[in-house]
């Protein structure tokens, strides 16, 4: 198994495929995120295709089974629930909307605005971190760690964060201390 | 053994009669073994087939009477991607390695690898799906 790390923007219209079958029965539209706890919630959908439209129905996170380089596995079409069905931490109405929120140091230096979410794929993902740009300390990856703060219009990191931006996701892979991390 | 490539365009001919009733389109998989092969004119449960890896196709017509024609089931798997359960593509299937009693006894890959067919867990319309490899010993 290769566990991945990948942008968020990449999991839009990854094939949703259901294991027992073999049929592609959706595809990602966008990560649900509960920024209170930083962790994904599940994924709304959209139908296969050219333009796809919304479907009503989403994806919660326990249902997935591995998020891969390829497609996101689930097994039985009763993985997807309706959305007004899904678990009570998967709100897709009030899920937060990190990209562009402003990336803020303890001592309040702006690092960049939030351009995309790090996710790290396989059996349980999550999202790791932040790709951000457009600041001083020029564009790189910030890590989700312990003391990172989020609300619906910043993140803020502690004051070390300014140093500590990788430039790249083979990076943020390694300071993970990934077994097998082979990034896209 | 045959390959499904093989397999394709073999005339099925009726045992008893020596009838030619039609030719090999497709076949119809549950897991690693053949549930169905689609004829020209029809189609054949793969318990009526006496064997899969002759020249031509021979089965039982009294054994296939009844058989419903397949709907929206996978008869030409080649070509489909090959997923693993974690979400990983292995690759593209160029074909598949028969028995004479119709299990899949290896995947055939575009880029020369083969995988053993026990590990086939679904074809679908989208890919075939490999259940999780052993854990090496």
């Amino acid at each position: 198994m290769t566990v991945v790390v990948m942008r968020g923007a990449d999991l839009i219209g990854r094939p949703v495929v259901d294991g027992d079958t073999g049929n592609a029965i959706a595809e990602i539209r966008d990560v649900v995120f509960d920024a209170s706890k930083g962790a994904i919630t599940g994924f709304t959908l959209r139908k296969r295709g050219f333009l796809g439209s919304r479907m009503k129905q989403v994806l919660p996170l326990a249902a997935v089974v591995s998020v891969g380089t390829d497609a996101v596995m689930v097994t039985g079409s009763g993985s997807l629930v309706k959305a007004d069905e899904a678990p009570a931490d998967m709100d897709t109405e009030r899920s937060a909307n990190v990209i562009e929120d402003r990336v803020i140091t303890e001592s309040g230096r702006v690092l960049g605005i939030v351009r995309d979410v790090i996710v790290l794929g396989g059996s349980a993902p999550r999202i790791v971190g932040f790709e951000v740009s457009g600041g001083p300390a020029g564009d790189g990856i910030v890590s989700l760690g312990a003391h990172t703060a989020l609300s619906g219009s910043a993140l803020i990191v502690p004051d070390s964060y300014e140093h500590r931006m990788r430039s790249d996701l083979t990076g943020h892979a390694a300071e993970l201390s990934l077994p097998d991390g082979v990034p896209e | 053994m045959i390959r499904f490539s093989e397999l394709l365009g073999h005339d099925a001919v009726e045992l008893g009669t020596a009838i030619t009733v039609g030719k090999v389109t497709g076949i119809v998989l549950e897991r690693d073994r053949i549930v169905s092969v689609e004829l020209s004119a029809g189609v054949v449960p793969s318990t009526a087939v006496h064997g899969f890896d002759g020249d031509v196709l021979t089965f039982d017509p009294l054994l296939a009477v009844g058989s419903p024609k397949s709907l929206n089931e996978v008869i030409d798997p080649r070509g489909l991607k090959l997923l693993d359960m974690h979400g990983d593509c292995v690759g593209t299937i160029d074909d598949l390695i028969i028995s004479p009693t119709g299990i899949i006894e290896a995947i055939e890959l575009g880029d020369g690898h083969t995988v053993p067919g026990v590990r086939l867990r679904a074809v679908g319309n989208y890919a075939a799906i490999l259940t999780v490899a052993p854990a090496p010993a």
